[in-house]
């Protein structure tokens, strides 16, 4: 007994090990000589996408195929920068009442939405989206319309206690530490919330809607809950974001965002949680590695993306299993 | 008041499930009609009929996937007609489907874990917080899903996925499933339908381990040996009752043997 404890304990450590490896290396990233400002706006993009898509891929996970995400970004974004701009009041406020807002028009929105099923729900998250973009663009008085909004106002300069006077505007590293930490807390949280019975429940309602109501899940809550908490973290995605580029057009919001948020999530692997990441990461840092072949980035990207369907349908998280089934496959001839 | 009744011994026990008037029409066709029918707590009860008779649309009605057009359905004096299916099973009646219907990407175990929703509570912050009361209860949960595993024969399958067992199997995951929501009123379509004969066995074993625990059953199914295990019978055609009674009593009736047979053949 005993020894299969320490043996459980020597696993969960190497488990944690990497972890804390990986989060030191990103902790120690943006003070390498080797970064520059450019390479840390990138690693911002990321974090800022990867916070949206792992938010995207909880409610696929409840058996919600929604391609209307990008909009609940926006909602987080403008509700942020208008809160900041009109009343004044601090980033640091405004920044989590955004994914607040998005978080409340979802529960409404989702609560009708929960009514369709499939395809269906499909096209009324695209209909929603396409809807509350065109309200944005037109409404020009508040958001500025198709110009949209400029020089937001950024996070400041502040006195953490313990670390002293942090100043956003002059650096971007900040910024960097600060997504860093959103998108990891977005992380943990999404898995926490998966791996919980709240996330048995979006599974067995996604396999089977009528077996699982048979148990007594309430299919409309617990999609209410998944939609809900993708789009609490989407929008603080985009009310993130928009504090550190300090512009925002309707435009960052329109279906092909949407869109891409899905092939980020696809690309990468839905069925593994890691999947979004990886897929972020890959499909943000291709097109800025072959930057001299703009022209052909379509087709490049076209082209992977073919490839990545046809081979690895699972995505690129998929991998970790190919490999893992390689391995044990090679293990067992051998013995 | 109500001591004194029982007392004196003359208090009517109300019935478990009480069905009145109930009828289901779908377009013009009335797929149940005013049935009134009545189980008991503690009883296994039998529903039998020919193919379209409108078995399945009872249970249906009961759980909630349809609305009645009309009549009541009542569990334990609370009028459920009409409410929604998560609702009625909170209530207590657990169910499963004519077809092997499960999660297909759970493992065994997980298919069973996954109807202990309602019983402990289990909050969605409990879950994200990682509590040590919800890793308790949860590993409490896993106990008593291993236990009802046992108790249908497919503890040492705990492991592989749903949609890699056999149909037998499946089956009898799917009333494992059931009653992992601990129903006070079970109701198993075709139970044993597509099963061969050890799985039949193992099956019949199962709902009769079920029924000694105190679980009120009703059930439908076309197989005889299945059908004398119960106490009463309600025989069904064209969405109306035609005849209830014991095995014995039901076997000889008349009307029955025509249902099944056809007028021409019955004397």
């Amino acid at each position: 007994m005993s020894e299969k404890r320490q043996k459980l304990n020597v696993k969960a450590a190497r488990k944690y090990g990497v972890y804390a490896i990986l989060i030191a290396f990103l902790l120690v990233l943006p003070c390498l000589p080797t970064s520059g400002p450019y390479f840390i706006h990138v690693c911002i993009l990321i974090f800022t996408y990867v916070i949206a898509t792992s938010s995207i891929r909880t409610i696929y996970v409840s058996g919600q195929a929604t391609i209307g995400h990008a909009i609940f970004m926006g909602i987080g974004a403008y509700t942020s920068a208008l809160l900041a701009m009109r009343l004044g009041w601090t980033p640091w406020i405004t920044m989590p009442l955004g994914a607040v807002g998005a978080m409340v028009v979802a529960i409404v929105s989702g609560y009708f939405f929960s009514r369709t099923r499939g395809f269906y729900f499909s096209m009324v998250t695209l209909f929603f989206g396409v809807a509350v973009e065109a309200l944005i663009r037109s409404w020009v008085s508040l958001t500025g319309g198709r110009a949209g909004l400029i020089s937001v106002p950024g996070m400041g300069v502040i006195n953490i206690p313990g670390l002293g006077r942090v100043d956003f505007i002059a650096s971007k590293v900040p910024h960097y530490y600060l997504l860093l930490f959103l998108a990891l807390v977005t992380l943990l949280v999404l898995y926490r919330l998966e791996r919980s019975r709240t996330g048995m429940n979006w599974m067995a309602i996604a396999q089977s809607p009528l077996v699982a109501s048979s148990i007594g899940i309430s299919e409309t809550k617990f999609r209410v809950i998944a939609f809900a908490a993708g789009c609490f973290f989407a929008g603080l995605a985009g009310s993130a974001y928009v504090h550190y580029s300090s512009v925002l057009s309707s435009s960052n919001f329109d279906f092909m965002s949407s869109i891409n948020l899905v092939i980020f999530m696809l690309f990468g692997g839905m069925t593994h949680f890691a999947g979004p990441t990886i897929g972020v990461i890959v499909l943000v840092v291709i097109p800025e590695v072959f930057r001299s072949l703009r022209q052909y980035a379509p087709f490049i990207f076209g082209s992977v993306m073919l490839l990545v369907i046809f081979l690895m349908p699972q995505g690129l998280a998929g991998l970790f299993q190919i490999v893992k089934a390689w391995r044990s496959r090679i293990f067992k001839r051998g013995a | 008041m109500a001591v004194e009744n029982l007392q004196e011994g003359c208090i009517e026990m109300p019935a478990l499930l009480e069905i009145k008037g109930l009828t289901k029409f779908f377009g013009g066709l009335a797929a149940v009609s005013h049935l009134d029918m009545s189980v008991d707590e503690g009883e296994i009860v039998g529903l039998m009929g020919p193919n379209g008779a409108g078995k399945t649309t009872i249970f249906n009605l009961i759980t909630g996937i349809f609305r009645p057009s009309s009549g009541q359905v009542i569990f334990q004096g609370r009028e459920i007609g009409g409410k929604k299916p998560h609702f009625v099973a909170a209530c207590g009646i657990g169910r499963t489907f004519q077809f092997a219907y499960l999660f297909p990407d759970f493992t065994v175990l997980e298919n069973v874990v996954a109807s202990f929703h309602l019983n402990p509570k289990c909050g969605v912050l409990e879950g994200l917080f990682n509590t040590r009361a919800y890793r308790r209860k949860e590993a409490r949960i896993s106990d008593e899903a291993m236990e009802i595993l046992q108790l249908v024969g497919l503890a040492r399958e705990k492991d592989i996925l749903g949609r890699n067992l056999p149909h037998g199997p499946q089956k009898l995951l799917t009333m494992a499933r059931a009653l992992a929501i601990r129903p006070k009123l079970l109701l198993l379509d075709e139970p044993i339908g597509g099963m061969h004969f050890d799985e039949v066995n193992q099956a019949i074993s199962a709902i009769e381990r079920i029924r000694s625990q105190g679980t009120t059953i009703v059930l439908v199914e076309h197989n005889m040996r299945l059908m004398r295990l119960c106490e009463r019978i309600v025989v069904m055609d064209f969405g109306e009752k035609i005849a209830e009674g014991t095995y014995e009593e039901v076997k000889s009736h008349k009307q029955v043997m025509r249902a099944y047979f056809g007028s021409e053949y019955v004397a």
